[in-house]
C-alpha cells in the first residue's frame, strides 16, 4: 500500500460515521472490495497516531452487539486535514495515471 | 492553526502521562474488543473457537507489539522516562535520607551564597530603571547649576529634554508633628515626562509645577513613604506636608517599581527644582554671590536626558560640547581671582562625557562593586569546592550501587540510560540545594544589606527574588548537577560486569580508577580552599592593621549630628541669628543628663561636613615671612570649631591652650589651634606659640597645638589643620556637626537631642544623631563586608575539603584493609600503619597546597586595591594560610589513619 494513503482511508472512512477499530478493518476491507488489505497489527497504530495529532477524537460507546467499544470521530482540524490529504491524493493519482497512459512510441 | 493544534493535543500529552493507568486500560480494553469481535466473525463463518482465536491473534501480530507501537504514537516517551527516573530517583534518596540531607545542605550552602551574591549584584549593576525604555537614556559626565542648565539647554539638539535632579535631606513635620528627616529628589519639570513614569494617585511634577523660584510648593511622594507614613491614604491628595518648615501640597503618588533613578537610596518626596532655594538647607540667598538658581558656581544638579531617534552617545558629546565650553568659559572669568590660582584653569581643562543611564547612578555601586565582584568570584569558588564534595560523596556511594548497576547493565538497560538516571538523580539533588538555597540567599541578602549599610542609613535595593534571580538559581543548579553528577554518572557504568556480579571485591582497575578520580577533586578542593583561606588572612589583616592606625580622637560614647540651619550657607549675613542658635544649642544639650560635653565643628571626623577652606604651604606666611615648606600637594586645611572640641572628642592637647569662647565672636582677637604635623612643617623644632601664621591679609595668632586626626579614611596621611573659633574661619559657609561626649550608652539622649535641635529651630535640617564610631565602621565597611565574608566562606571551604580528604582516605584504608593485615601479620607496629596512611593523606595535601599558593600568589593581586598596608603577596599570610590548611588537612587524614592501625591482622586476613 502507498505510504501514507492508510491516515487518508482511515480519515475518510471515519468521516462517514464514526466507528471503532475493527469495524473501521470491517469496512475498510468491504469498500475496496478486499483490494486493499490493511492488517489489522497496523491500524491500531495508525489510530493512535490520528489521535494524538488531533484529527480524530475518541469516545467510548455501546457497539451495534452491546458491548463497550472504542469509537473514532473526526475533529474539525481532521476534517481540513481529510480535504488536504484527497486533494494530493487526487492530484499525485491523476499525475500517476497520465503517466501510465502515456502512449508508447 | 499551531495553536488550535495544540488545543488538542495539550490535553491528550497531559493524559498519556498524568493519566497513564487509564490509558493504558483503554489501549487493552480496545485490543481485546477487536480480538473478540474477530473471533466472533471467525467463529460465525465456521472455524471452531480454538482455531478462530488463533487466527485472529495472527492477524494483530502480537498485542504487546502492538501496544508498544501505539505507545510510541503518544510522543511521551522521553517524559515518561523523566517521570520514571524521577520517581526512581526520589526513592533511592528517600533510602539514605541522611547522605540526601547532607548533600541537599552543601549544595543549599554553595548555591545559596551564588544566588544571594548574584541577586545583589543584579539589583546593584546590572537591572536597568523601572521607566520606559531605560536604554535611551544618558547621563551627563558633570553636574551643572541652573544657569549651566540654561545654557545647555539653549543648545541642545539631541535629546527630548535635559532633566536636573538633585538630592536634598528634608525636614519634615506632617500636622506639627516633627518626623524623621526624608530623602527627597528636587526633579524639574520634565522629570517625570522624560522618564515616562506614570502615578498611581494623583498627578506628578510638571513643567508648569516648575516655572518661577519659590512658587510651587508641591510635593510628590513614593509609594514607599505613602505606605509606611500614610498608611495608604486613598485621601492623600491635596493634603499638607511641611518640608523645611513650609507647607507643600502633596499632589500625587509614584507607582511602587519606581525608586527614582539613584539605585540604593530611594528618594521619599520628590519637589520642583524651583523649590530649591526654600529646600536646600544651605538655600536662602548667598548675599555675596547672588540667588541660589542665579548662580553659575553653585553646580548642585546631576543632568539626564532621553536620546532622540538615531543619535548616539559620540553624537551627543558633541552636540553639547559648545554649551559646555560656554559654561566652562563662564565659571573660569567668575573664579579668576579664587584664592587657589589653579581653579580657572582647572575649569577650562574639564571634558563633558555622556555615559548610558539605563541602570541609573549610584553611590553604593561605585562603593561596593568592587567588593561584590570579588564576593561572587569566592561564592563561585565556593560553588566549585561543593561541587567537587558532592562528587566524591556521589562516587563513594555509587561503588555501593555497582551490584546494581551491573545487574541492570546485564538486563539490557542501556547505559545512556543509566547515565540519564543517575544524572536525575543529581538534578534533584541539585534542585532540592537550589530550593533551600534561595532560602538561605534571602536570609544571606538581608543580612549582607544591612551589612552594608552598617548601623547608618537603611540601604533600600530593590533585591528581591524575581524571574531573573529564579532563572539564575535554575540555571546554577542545573550546572553544578552536571558538574558533580556527570564524571561518577560516566565513571560508574563502566564496570567489568562479570566481577561485579560475582561479589568479588571491586575489581582493580575500578577501585584504582574511582581512588585517582577521588584524588584529584581533594587536590582541587585543597588548592581552591587555600585561596580562599589566603584571601581571608589578607583581608583580616587589613582590617587589623586599619583598626588599630591611630585615629587621634576617641570616638567612643561620641554622638554626632549634623545640622544646617536655614541661611546657614551665609555665615556672613547670618552670623549673629547663627552663633545664638549654636550657642543655645550647646548649652541646652550640654545641661542633659548623662552628657560629660558638647562642642561643635566643621569638619567632624569621619561623619560630616568638609573643611572650610585649604591653604597651600607656599602661600603661608609664618610671622610675616613665607613658609619653608613648598609641598603644595599637602595643603593645610581649616576647620572651624566650638569650645572643648579636643576635649570632647578626645584630642591631645600638646602645648597651649585651648579655644574659649571668648574667642568665638567676629570681634575677638584671631587665634588659631594647629595640628602637630603643621607644626613640624611649618616650625620643625621650633614653638610656635604666640606665632602669627595665616595668608597676607588674615593671619592668627596660634594658641596651641594638638595630636594629629584622621579625618576622611583610615588610609590617609595625617592632615595639616589649622582649627579656628566659630565664626572665624575662612568660610562663607557655617553649617555645623554638633558633637556629645555621653557618660555611658545612651540610646534616650539621641531623640532627646533630635527633640531640642527642632525645639530651637524647627526648620532647621538635621541629620539622624549616630555615635561617632559607627561613622568609622561605616568608613572601614568595605574592608569589614569582605573579611567577614572571606572568613566566613574559607572556613566553609577548608572544613569541605577536610571533608572530602577524610572520605577519600577512609574509603582507601577500607580497601587497603586486606593489606594491611598482611603488612601487621609481618610485623608491621601501628605507627608504620599509621605513617604509610599519612604519607598518602599529605601527599595529597602538599600537591594541593603548592597548587593553591601558586594560584593565590597570582589572584590575591586582583584585591590589592582594597588591602592596607601589605602586599598582596604578603608571606607571612600567605604561608599561615598553607600551615593552618596542611594542620586541619593532617587532622582529617589522621582520623582514618588511627582507624587503619588498629585493624585486627587476623580479622583482615580472614576477611574476603
Amino acid at each position: 500500500m502507498v505510504q501514507g494513503t492508510l491516515d487518508l482511508l482511515i480519515l475518510k472512512i471515519i468521516a462517514l460515521e464514526p466507528l471503532n477499530g475493527w469495524a473501521i478493518g470491517q469496512r475498510l476491507k468491504q469498500v475496496s472490495g478486499e483490494v486493499l488489505q490493511v492488517s489489522d497489527g497496523s491500524l491500531y497504530p495508525a489510530l493512535h497516531k490520528l489521535e494524538q495529532e488531533g484529527w480524530i477524537k475518541a469516545e467510548w460507546k455501546l457497539s451495534e452487539n452491546n458491548r463497550r467499544a472504542k469509537f473514532y470521530s473526526l475533529t474539525r482540524l481532521g476534517r481540513k486535514e481529510l480535504e488536504k490529504e484527497a486533494a494530493n491524493w487526487n492530484r499525485l493519482s491523476a499525475a500517476i495515471s497520465r503517466v501510465v497512459k502515456l502512449k508508447e512510441a | 492553526m499551531r495553536l488550535k493544534h495544540w488545543f488538542y493535543t495539550v490535553p491528550l500529552r497531559l493524559r498519556s502521562i498524568f493519566r497513564r493507568g487509564r490509558v493504558e486500560q483503554e489501549l487493552d480494553e480496545e485490543l481485546r474488543y477487536h480480538i473478540e469481535r474477530q473471533i466472533e466473525e471467525h467463529v460465525a463463518k465456521g472455524m471452531t473457537p480454538e482455531e478462530a482465536r488463533y487466527a485472529a491473534l495472527r492477524a494483530i501480530g502480537g498485542v504487546e507489539q502492538r501496544k508498544e507501537e501505539c505507545r510510541d504514537m503518544r510522543r511521551v516517551r522521553l517524559i515518561e522516562e523523566l517521570m520514571q527516573n524521577l520517581r526512581y530517583g526520589l526513592r533511592i534518596l528517600r533510602k539514605s535520607p541522611g547522605f540526601t540531607a547532607v548533600v541537599a545542605l552543601t549544595l543549599a550552602l554553595g548555591i545559596g551564597a551564588n544566588t544571594a551574591m548574584f541577586s545583589l549584584i543584579d539589583a546593584l549593576l546590572l537591572k536597568n530603571l523601572p521607566v520606559r525604555q531605560p536604554e535611551e537614556l544618558v547621563l551627563l559626565s558633570r553636574r551643572f547649576s541652573y544657569p549651566g542648565i540654561r545654557i545647555l539647554r539653549e543648545y541642545d539638539q539631541v535629546t527630548t529634554g535635559l532633566v536636573p535632579y538633585t538630592p536634598v535631606r528634608l525636614g519634615v513635620s506632617i500636622a506639627g508633628q516633627v518626623e524623621p528627616a526624608a530623602l527627597g529628589h528636587l526633579v524639574s519639570g520634565n522629570y517625570f515626562s522624560v522618564l515616562g513614569v506614570n502615578p498611581i494617585l494623583g498627578r506628578l511634577i510638571g513643567a508648569d509645577d516648575d516655572r518661577a523660584p519659590g512658587a510651587h510648593p508641591v510635593a510628590v511622594i513614593s509609594h514607599g513613604y505613602w505606605r509606611r507614613r500614610f498608611g495608604s491614604d486613598p485621601a492623600i491628595i491635596g493634603k499638607t506636608i511641611s518640608l523645611a518648615g513650609m507647607p507643600f501640597t502633596i499632589i500625587g503618588v509614584t507607582p511602587p517599581e519606581f525608586f527614582g533613578v539613584e539605585v540604593g537610596s530611594s528618594p521619599d518626596i520628590f519637589a520642583p527644582v524651583m523649590m530649591a532655594p526654600q529646600l536646600m538647607p544651605a538655600g536662602g540667598p548667598i548675599a555675596e554671590e547672588g540667588p541660589l538658581l542665579e548662580h553659575i558656581g553653585y553646580e548642585i544638579f546631576q543632568v539626564f536626558g532621553r536620546l532622540k531617534p538615531g543619535v548616539t552617545e559620540t553624537q551627543a558629546v558633541a552636540g553639547l560640547e559648545p554649551p559646555f565650553r560656554q559654561i566652562r568659559e563662564a565659571l573660569a572669568k567668575r573664579y579668576a581671582h579664587h584664592f587657589d590660582a589653579r581653579v580657572p584653569q582647572r575649569y577650562l581643562q574639564e571634558n563633558l562625557a555622556v555615559t548610558s543611564f539605563s541602570n541609573g547612578l549610584s553611590q553604593l555601586r561605585r562603593q561596593f562593586s568592587r567588593p561584590l565582584q570579588i564576593l561572587m568570584a569566592v561564592v563561585a569558588l565556593v560553588l566549585l569546592i561543593t561541587c567537587a564534595n558532592v562528587a566524591n560523596l556521589l562516587l563513594a556511594r555509587a561503588s555501593g550501587r555497582r551490584k546494581e548497576i551491573a545487574l541492570r547493565l546485564c538486563l539490557g538497560a542501556g547505559r545512556a540510560r543509566l547515565i540519564r538516571q543517575m544524572l536525575t538523580e543529581s538534578l534533584l539533588l541539585a534542585f532540592m540545594g537550589g530550593a533551600l538555597g534561595l532560602l538561605f540567599a534571602s536570609w544571606g541578602r538581608k543580612l549582607l544589606l544591612a551589612f552594608m549599610a552598617s548601623g547608618l542609613t537603611p540601604i533600600s535595593l530593590e533585591a528581591r527574588t524575581d524571574y531573573r534571580v529564579l532563572g539564575f538559581t535554575g540555571g546554577v543548579s542545573i550546572l553544578t548537577a552536571i558538574l558533580f553528577g556527570l564524571t561518577p554518572a560516566l565513571r560508574v557504568t563502566r564496570v567489568d560486569l562479570t566481577p561485579a556480579l560475582k561479589d568479588i571485591a571491586p575489581g582493580l582497575s575500578g577501585a584504582t580508577f574511582r581512588m585517582r578520580l577521588g584524588k584529584v577533586l581533594v587536590v582541587s578542593q585543597v588548592a581552591l580552599s587555600l585561596i580562599l583561606i589566603a584571601g581571608a588572612g589578607l583581608f583580616i589583616r587589613t582590617l587589623y592593621k586599619l583598626n588599630h592606625q591611630h585615629t587621634g580622637f576617641n570616638p567612643e560614647n561620641v554622638l554626632a549630628v549634623r545640622v544646617e540651619p536655614r541661611g546657614s550657607n551665609d555665615l556672613h549675613t547670618n552670623v549673629a541669628k547663627l552663633s545664638q542658635i549654636y550657642s543655645a544649642l550647646t548649652e541646652r544639650v550640654s545641661m542633659m543628663p548623662g552628657v560629660k560635653s558638647v562642642t561643635m565643628s566643621n569638619p567632624s571626623p569621619f561623619s560630616s561636613g568638609r573643611f572650610s577652606a585649604i591653604s597651600f604651604p607656599s602661600r603661608l606666611l609664618v610671622n610675616g615671612q613665607p613658609s619653608t615648606d613648598h609641598d603644595d600637594q599637602n595643603p593645610a586645611l581649616l576647620a572651624q570649631i566650638y569650645p572643648r572640641y579636643f576635649d570632647t572628642l578626645g584630642i591631645s592637647l600638646l602645648a597651649g591652650r585651648d579655644i574659649q569662647l571668648t574667642d568665638c565672636s567676629r570681634d575677638a582677637p584671631k587665634v588659631a589651634v594647629i595640628s602637630k604635623t603643621l607644626a613640624r612643617r611649618l616650625y620643625q623644632n621650633a614653638d610656635p606659640i604666640g606665632s602669627r601664621l595665616g595668608e597676607r591679609g588674615r593671619d592668627y595668632e596660634v594658641i596651641g597645638v594638638v595630636e594629629d586626626v584622621k579625618y576622611g579614611t583610615l588610609r590617609e596621611e595625617n592632615a595639616s589643620v589649622i582649627y579656628c573659633p566659630f565664626p572665624n574661619g575662612q568660610t562663607g559657609r557655617g553649617q555645623m556637626t554638633l558633637q556629645v561626649r555621653t557618660t555611658g550608652e545612651s540610646p534616650a539622649l539621641i531623640s532627646a537631642i533630635r527633640a531640642e535641635v527642632q525645639r530651637i529651630d524647627d526648620t532647621m535640617a538635621m541629620n539622624d544623631v549616630r555615635p561617632l564610631s559607627a561613622f568609622i565602621s561605616a568608613a572601614i565597611v568595605q574592608e569589614r563586608l569582605l573579611t567577614a565574608l572571606m572568613s566566613f566562606f574559607g572556613l566553609t571551604a577548608m572544613l569541605l575539603a577536610a571533608i572530602g580528604l577524610y572520605g577519600v582516605i577512609a574509603y582507601s584504608v577500607s580497601q587497603r584493609t586486606h593489606e594491611i593485615g598482611i603488612r601487621m601479620a609481618l610485623g608491621a607496629q601501628k605507627r608504620d600503619v599509621v605513617g604509610l596512611i599519612m604519607r598518602e593523606t599529605m601527599l595529597l595535601v602538599v600537591i594541593g597546597v603548592i597548587i593553591g599558593l601558586s594560584a593565590a600568589l597570582g589572584v590575591t593581586r586582583l584585591v590589592a586595591s582594597l588591602l592596607y598596608g601589605l602586599t598582596p603577596n604578603d608571606p607571612l599570610t600567605i604561608s599561615l594560610a598553607g600551615l593552618l590548611l596542611l594542620t586541619v588537612a593532617a587532622l582529617a587524614g589522621y582520623l582514618p589513619a588511627r582507624r587503619a592501625s588498629r585493624v585486627d591482622p587476623m580479622a583482615a586476613l580472614r576477611h574476603d
